[in-house]
């Protein structure tokens, strides 16, 4: 285990942004070593500093503003202290970077062989040789039909593919030390599954070692031997990915770790009367199905999970109930009338009986408005629900119910976090105290302990006000714990529905099967048994994303 | 309390602070400054003939210089300031609301009524904008009032197409689906969530615009279809000091430096008032103390 010479030493590095009131300390005082081929993950919600701590390595930090203390020593020399040509020459030769999200870090406007060449030329490679290497690599990345794409641009590549060609792009000169900011986040999971399985072959092939950036601890649990957690800006653990994860001594490990599924199913036969019905229901954009033949119910107080990857539907499925897109076959039906062919009132009862909360905590509260206005919208909407003057105390027990309070009724959305702009959404679409609530990605966009404290919330109004969900996610995980009905959606089809116990514990389509295999679990043990099992069988499967 | 913290952050932006300072003094001198010159704006006294400026001899209304008939240009350009702004932000007003009303509602609009308002504005701009004022203007006469409707058309097409194109963004953000989902109809959507977002953007073209429009008001005056002496305004001025350039440079110039700082400080503090008028960006800018 002791290596007698580092790859990469961070030396206490501390990085401090000026920010409006003093210095904002982004990382302080964090020291992290990498031997050579090793694989080392950070682990880290938003805000931990773990990205900044990796553009400090590469010098993607903009020196005035941030400021910088401590050391990054690659084979013992100085980074900081060594002169550029030398630092250029050591950044994309010998330590090379793949970033989140591929398609904002390609240039739209030269093919993506173009880009590949032009690492190799940058560090004086001659013209063909270049060529001949970058198709190499895209081959080995699994680029299929490398020779007539490389003159493709990056739109027409799948992200999945685009983090291939990124990665070719990092591997280019084989370099000793790979850094990886959050490669798999934008990606599905089954794409996911592949990209993490081809970051593992390179590394096995090529002896490089890998600095993996990420929020998943099942992306952690399945590609790191070492981990460390940051927090604030702070590592508060680190040491060998198994002891980590078997027995983690900060309480925010444990927190980060503790299964919570148990707290939030209270599992309900579906005896209790419909609320919701969809009955064969499509939607059409044009001549594109997005949905097909959809039929499912929705119970009182119970969750119905629809989750699949991105295109399959489910958000069209969602905007269908909510009354923003008719479909075009089938009906829905609120109590057993259609909702798109209702009177007066009952249109009015069904928009206070089917609310919604989204994806995008950013964009999903009117920046311009006070929580007070925000969530006090609704009974301006439907006048005879609570007189003026109530408002503002019905208000405030609603931010009660969520975890704010009353003092937070005249700030405007900009000054709360993501997390907390979630809770206002959740209180104003509790404000008419709805049936049903549609909730289309609504914790996807939070860290992990965000999201735990926000599907508790979730679970326990369900209890308190017999509320019914449709929960729509990606993540199997999340469903799985949450769910009591799921419905597993591809490409506009149900490939499979039912109870979510028996959908997860014997799926039935292989696509189900294949999802559940790839969406990674936190347990390096467990993990690596089900990475075996999935590489087994999709060995006749295909493989391209 | 809101207001009084707006003025606090006003004050604290000095660019801003002063920028103000020159509109209040502006609209004063509009709403008061011709009865305090009276009749040493209109008086003839050709002793006084192109006399220069900073000469302390005479009285105050012939510091900054008198022009061709002997009268102080100073008390000129008190009388001119009421026609003048009044024309541009009469102009700027109709032009802001009925553009930013129409280009709301035909980036609503998923019908007939958005491309019938849309192929509208095009065949506005498609169309000289100096050759439809002088037509209009010929018809109808130089009244101040068809002066401003006029200028009012020709600038349309901009808050058109700039509220439609807002409006076709924010649209697609998950609070207005939020309150579609609560039951809301479109006038709700447009008063509520549209039009607050639209504004501060209608505003900053309304500032720029104020500028254009004052100079565009001035070159349809020089032509003779605007404003028509004895009615007065800076455009004017600088237009009847242009032939005395060689030998009289301050008839022309003090009017145009007031239209220049006029239109400055309507620029300044309409980019104040962006950044100020948002929580978004208060927010992030209140404790910095600068704009």
């Amino acid at each position: 285990m002791h290596e007698p010479k580092p790859l990469l030493e961070i030396d206490r590095l501390s990085v401090d942004f000026p920010a409006p009131d003093g210095l904002f300390s982004a990382v302080r005082d964090v020291s992290i070593t990498i031997a050579p081929s090793e694989a080392l993950a950070i682990i880290g919600e938003s805000g931990s500093g773990k990205s900044v701590t990796a553009n400090a390595v590469m010098g993607l930090l903009d020196a005035p503003p941030a400021r910088v203390h401590g050391d990054v020593r690659f084979e013992g020399r100085s980074l900081f202290s060594m002169p550029d040509r030398q630092r250029r020459d050591l950044w994309g030769r010998r330590i090379a970077m793949v970033f989140q999200d591929p398609l904002t870090h390609l240039n739209p406007v030269y093919p993506v062989g173009w880009q590949v060449t032009e690492v190799c030329r940058i560090h004086g490679m001659a013209r063909t040789e270049a060529d001949r290497r970058a198709m190499e690599l895209l081959d080995r990345v699994g680029i299929p039909d490398v020779r007539r794409r490389m003159g493709d641009f990056p739109h027409e590549f799948s992200g999945g593919q685009r983090q291939r060609v990124m990665i070719a792009m990092a591997m280019a000169l084989s370099p000793d030390l790979l850094i990886a900011d959050e490669p798999t986040t934008a990606l599905d999971v089954t794409v996911q599954a592949q990209i993490l399985d081809l970051l593992r072959d390179l590394r096995t092939e090529s002896g490089m070692a890998l600095m993996m950036i990420t929020h998943d601890l099942g992306v952690a649990a399945d590609i790191a031997e070492r981990v460390v957690v940051m927090r604030r800006g702070e590592i508060v653990e680190e040491g060998a990915l198994d002891r980590v994860f078997a027995a983690p001594v900060h309480p925010y490990t444990r927190q980060l770790l503790t299964d919570r599924s148990e707290e939030y199913r209270s599992a309900r036969p579906g005896v209790a009367p419909a609320v919701l019905e969809l009955d064969r229901v499509g939607v059409h954009y044009g001549t594109f199905e997005a949905v097909r033949d959809v039929t499912v119910t929705l119970r009182k107080g119970e969750i119905l999970g629809i989750v699949g990857e991105s295109g399959s539907g489910k958000s069209s499925l969602a905007s269908a109930i909510l009354k923003l897109r008719r479909p075009s076959s089938g009906n829905i039906r609120f109590h057993g009338r259609d909702i798109y062919a209702l009177g007066r009132e009952e249109e009015t009862g069904f928009h206070r009986g089917v609310q919604a909360i989204f994806q995008d905590p950013f964009s999903s509260l009117n920046p311009r408005m006070t929580v007070l206005k925000v969530i006090s919208e609704p009974w301006l909407l439907h006048r005879d629900v609570l007189p003026r003057d109530r408002w503002r105390g019905r208000a405030a027990e609603l931010l009660d119910m969520v975890g704010l309070t009353e003092s937070d009724l005249d700030k405007y959305p900009a000054e709360f976090s993501g997390g907390q702009r979630q809770r206002i959404a959740i209180a104003r679409a509790l404000a008419l105290e709805p049936e049903v609530i549609v909730c289309d990605e609504a914790v996807s966009a939070l860290d992990m302990t965000v999201q735990a404290q926000v599907i508790t919330l979730l679970a326990d109004l369900r209890t308190r006000l017999g509320l019914s969900y449709v929960f729509i996610a990606h993540d199997l995980t999340l469903i799985r714990k949450f769910a009591d009905h799921v419905l597993v959606m591809k490409a506009g089809d149900v490939v499979e529905q039912g109870v979510a116990e028996e959908v997860f514990s014997r799926p039935s389509a292989l696509y189900t099967r294949q999802l559940i295999a790839s969406s990674p679990v936190p347990d390096p043990r467990r993990q690596a048994e089900r990475r075996t099992a999935r590489r087994r069988t999709l060995v006749h499967a295909s493989t391209a994303p | 309390m809101r207001n009084s913290s707006l003025l606090a952050l006003l004050r604290s932006d000095r660019v801003a602070f002063v920028a103000a300072i020159w509109l209040m003094l502006v609209v004063g001198i509009a709403l008061v400054g011709p009865e305090v010159v009276g009749k040493a704006a209109t008086g003839l006294d050709l002793r006084a003939r192109n006399a220069p400026p900073f000469d302390f001899s005479r009285g105050w209304v012939h510091w900054l210089g008198s022009d061709a008939l002997g009268r102080g240009i100073l008390a000129r350009i008190f009388l001119a300031a009421r026609t003048t702004l009044g024309i541009a932000v009469a102009s700027v007003l109709l032009s802001m609301v009925i553009g930013g009303t129409l280009g709301i509602i035909a980036g609503l609009s998923r019908g007939s009524l958005g491309k019938v308002i849309m192929r509208g504005t095009d065949v506005i701009m498609s169309f000289p904008s100096l050759l439809m004022a002088l037509i209009v203007l010929y018809v109808l006469g130089g009244a101040p009032a068809n002066l401003v409707v006029v200028l009012a058309i020709t600038r349309l097409p901009v808050y058109v197409r700039t509220a439609r194109a807002e409006v076709l963004e924010i649209r697609e953000r998950a609070f207005i689906n939020a309150a579609r989902v609560m039951g809301a109809g479109q006038v709700h959507l447009a008063l509520r969530h549209i039009a607050p977002l639209v504004l501060p953007t209608l505003f900053i073209i309304g500032s720029l615009d104020f500028a254009y429009v004052m100079l565009a008001e001035s070159a349809l005056s020089f032509l003779g279809m605007g404003v028509q002496p004895p009615s007065i305004t800076w455009g004017l001025m600088v237009a009847e000091g242009r032939s005395y350039l060689n030998s009289a440079w301050w008839l022309s110039f003090w009017p145009g430096l007031f239209i220049m700082l006029t239109a400055l400080s309507a620029n300044l503090l309409a980019s104040w008032f962006r950044i100020a008028g948002d929580p978004t960006l208060r927010a992030a800018q209140g404790n910095t103390g600068h704009a």
